[in-house]
């Protein structure tokens, strides 16, 4: 019984030095080549992100010309309205959009409630002239592919129709809106406000219509308040006084 | 040991009758099916009877076809491929595509069943299992309500029904507004309950048009009071449990009457839960799919109630407004679990015999 | 450790081969599943994913190879997790510089190549045996048999569940696609379609073989 035993060398463990340094020595490698990578890709990825969201923005105001348009960011909320710089963008939730004289043309707005499968992300353009919505985009839908994913609802024209002139009114103290966004059920639109939910996928439609009502009734009125702030754009007039002095 | 046990056959009296055989049991359910199927066609007209047909036609040739394949007699004898296909034809709305419902039949069988090992072994009721396939893969296609009594159904097909294979249904909606049947939205009453707007759609269908099936549906899926007097009849004849519809009727009838309670005015009736949709059809002939429910007394009972339950659940707080599908093959699915919690008392041992043990 | 390096077989054709075919990560070994059936439901995903996978093949066997004298047995692991996440980390850079489009539609899943045991399998089973060469080509032909198998499930499903090929339209608008196949139960359902082919072929050439050598034997 107790010779094979005898016979087994006892696996030597290596000193913890040796197990550390070569640790960190494979975490340098790692940690190098990470930040390389990281160095290299992150100009081209903040460019590409910016550019996606550009036209996303410029596709829901209609009637503007892209090439000479400007945008600026905002972070919204009870407390005030903050401008942001183009780096941090990402905590915008408003996204005014100027033609090329400088005049707002329209405000970008995102808007999010539950689908069928998941959150239905949309991007919505507002013209406060008008007090309505003039355009739509849906960012991200996971729902049922061929009845409400992006490229079924977008391709719907019936539906995207719904979007080109939605009331959105303000009621006559500026807190709340007159009525908030509705979706009825296909065929039985009858309201300026009222959206007409695409017969098959009335949940994906709902879920649209929600997220545009959620985030409507939220900023509108707070919009109205802080309108003469957005209307200006410091960009263009920087702009017009660089190109005096030159 | 090597000997065989001589095997000595214990039967009680009268000594008069054989038991049934498989076969024997399948062959009246079709019978039991049949009266169902011509009420459909009496409904929908012959859309329905070739639904009904390739569907049947599917079931069997896919049955014969894996038979083959594997070098095994053919089992489509035995009547079950037959049964399955007519239950699918009848959970399918009335102007289906035909290419689409001999592919259900093909998944069900050959997903559900053939790969499982065939009859006496299948975890799921193949029916469903080819319905389910469809549901997801056309889903607008699935939930495209033809009304019921059209005037020329006996001589005209229903245009969706005729579709090419591969490509989308014909548009019938403007077939169903030449019908010009009054008050047609192309909502079955359960989808009007759900998508409605207000909570009064639901009163606008009578109680007694859903019992009696003059309602738009599925094809076979709409009188309550045919499908009964049918399972009576394999009730009475002994060929069915009559404990799973009679649970799944009670689970489904507690639960909408306690959800109705809750609220009257947000929540459908229990009748109207009873009547409506599938719920009869999944009752009778689907929960009781033999190999798929559980085989002791008290599991019988909590399966049916759970899968009446879950019906319940799914119609009033799920995506969809039918849930008596997905109830039935979640119920399938747990079947071996309730018969292994569920296994009754040996004769002769103690109720608490692992205190004994230890 | 004394003699593994001088006695190591020359590259040969299996090498490459063994990885592409007869273990097939996917079809035949069952691993990297996760991958196979999420991120497949169209051909041009099914792509990406391989690639960036062989490219973490490639990228970590090679290191490991390098490596493999300098890491203690007792820390081996964890080695190999750093190396194979810092090169998931660095594809998922690249890609998202690459094509947005590609990268939202990918999501978590390239994350998660760090936890695919294809991978982590190469490291612990051959490159940590093996010269650097000999690594390489053997994580190159395992990688392009996880690619082929991906793009076998997703062709399918994209043509099947969309009509379309790598985005071209195939049959024409009156195409009724199936849903539920660039759906997560269309992943199971090919899969299992792809696999029983693959195990029909095996069996059929196994059944080959043995009456051939009773033909051979029948007269002898």
């Amino acid at each position: 019984m107790t010779p094979p035993e005898v016979e087994k060398p006892v696996p030597s463990t290596p000193s913890s030095v040796a197990m550390i340094s070569t640790l960190g020595l494979i975490s340098m490698i790692a940690g190098l080549s990470v930040v390389l990578a990281f160095q290299f890709t992150d100009p081209i990825i903040k460019e590409k992100e910016h550019l996606a969201l550009e036209q996303a923005v410029f596709r829901v105001i209609p009637g503007i010309d892209e090439e000479r348009a400007t945008r600026r960011s905002f972070a919204l909320s009870a407390d005030g309205l903050v401008p942001l710089h183009e780096k941090s963008a990402a905590n915008a939730n408003l996204f005014a959009v100027y033609d090329a004289s400088g005049k707002l043309a329209g405000i970008a707005m995102e808007g999010a409630a539950q689908g069928y499968q998941d959150v239905v992300h949309t991007l919505y353009g507002y013209d406060p002239d008008c007090e309505c919505i003039v355009g739509l985009t849906i960012m991200k839908s996971t729902d049922t592919p061929g009845m409400g994913d992006k490229k079924t609802v977008e391709g719907n024209a019936k539906f995207m129709a719904n979007f080109s002139h939605l009331s959105v009114e303000l009621a006559a103290d500026k807190r709340s809106l007159l009525h908030s966004i509705e979706t009825v059920k296909h065929g039985t639109k009858t309201q300026a406000w009222e959206v007409d939910a695409i017969s098959g996928a009335t949940i994906t439609s709902r879920a649209i219509g929600k997220g545009l009502s959620k985030s409507t009734d939220e900023l509108l009125p707070l919009i109205s308040r802080h309108l003469q702030e957005i209307s200006k754009n410091p960009e263009i007039k920087q702009k017009t006084e660089t190109e005096v002095t030159q | 040991m090597a000997e065989k046990a001589p095997m000595i056959e214990l039967r009680t009296s009268p000594h008069v009758r054989r038991a049934q055989s498989v076969d024997q049991i399948m062959r009246n359910v079709v019978y039991a099916l049949l009266p169902v199927c011509a009420f459909s066609v009496y409904q929908f007209g012959i859309s329905a009877f070739a639904l009904l047909l390739i569907a049947l036609l599917a079931c069997i040739g896919t049955e014969h076809l894996f038979c083959r394949l594997s070098d095994k007699p053919t089992t489509v004898g035995d009547y079950s491929a037959v049964i399955s296909g007519l239950l699918l034809a009848l959970t399918l709305p009335p102007g289906f595509p035909l290419w689409m419902a001999a592919l259900a039949g093909f998944v069900g069988i050959a997903l559900a069943k053939v790969m499982f090992g065939g009859i006496g072994l299948n975890v799921f009721n193949p029916a469903l299992v080819g319905r389910a396939f469809v549901q997801a893969a056309f889903p607008v296609a699935i939930t495209t309500w033809t009304p019921a009594f059209a005037p020329g159904r006996f001589t005209e097909f229903i245009p969706s029904t005729l579709t090419l294979p591969f490509t989308e249904p014909v548009a019938v909606t403007q077939w169903v507004k030449d019908l010009a049947v009054d008050g047609f939205t192309g909502a079955t009453p359960l989808a009007l309950q759900k998508f409605g707007n207000g909570a009064l759609a639901h009163v606008t269908t009578s109680t007694t048009d859903l019992f009696m099936g003059m309602t738009a549906g599925s094809a076979g899926e709409t009188s309550a009071l045919l499908i009964l007097v049918c399972g009576a009849y394999l009730i009475f004849r002994r060929m069915m449990d009559w404990r799973i519809p009679a649970a799944m009727i009670l689970g489904t009838f507690v639960t909408a009457w306690g959800f109705f309670l809750l609220d009257p005015s947000s929540y459908p009736t229990p009748v109207f839960m009873l009547f409506s949709g599938g719920l009869m059809l999944g009752a009778v002939f689907m929960a009781s799919d033999m190999t798929a429910s559980p085989v002791t007394p008290v599991g019988v009972w909590i399966y049916g109630l759970l899968i009446g339950f879950l019906t319940v659940i799914i119609r009033l707080f799920g995506g969809l407004p039918e849930g008596v599908m997905y109830a039935i093959l979640f119920g399938n699915a747990a079947s071996p679990l309730i018969s292994v919690v569920t296994q009754p008392r040996v004769y002769g041992t103690s109720g608490k015999k692992r205190k004994a043990d230890s | 450790m004394a003699n593994p390096a001088s006695k190591q077989k020359p590259i040969t054709a299996d090498t490459f081969l063994r990885g592409l075919w007869e273990e097939n990560p996917v079809f035949v070994m069952l691993l990297g599943l996760c991958p196979a059936l999420a991120v497949t439901n169209s051909a041009i995903n099914a792509i990406g994913m391989g690639g960036a996978t062989t490219f973490v093949l490639l990228g970590s066997s090679a290191l490991v190879s390098l490596l493999r004298k300098l890491i203690p047995k007792q820390v081996r692991i964890a080695s190999y997790i750093v190396i194979i996440a810092t090169f998931v980390t660095i594809v998922d850079y690249a890609i998202h510089a690459l094509s947005l489009e590609l990268y939202n539609a990918l999501g978590a899943f390239i994350q998660l190549i760090v936890v695919n045991c294809v991978i982590l399998g190469r490291a612990e089973s051959f490159a940590s045996k093996h010269r650097l060469t000999k690594s390489l080509v053997n994580a190159l032909g395992v990688g392009v048999g996880f690619t082929f198998a991906l793009l076998c499930l997703g062709s399918v499903r994209e043509i099947l569940g969309s009509g379309t090929l790598f985005g071209f339209p195939l049959f024409g608008d009156s195409y009724q696609p199936w849903v539920v196949m660039i759906l997560p139960p269309g992943g199971f359902f090919v899969t299992g379609a792809w696999l029983l082919l693959f195990a029909w072929l095996k069996e059929r050439k196994q059944r080959k073989v043995t009456q051939e050598k009773e033909t051979v034997h029948a007269p002898g």
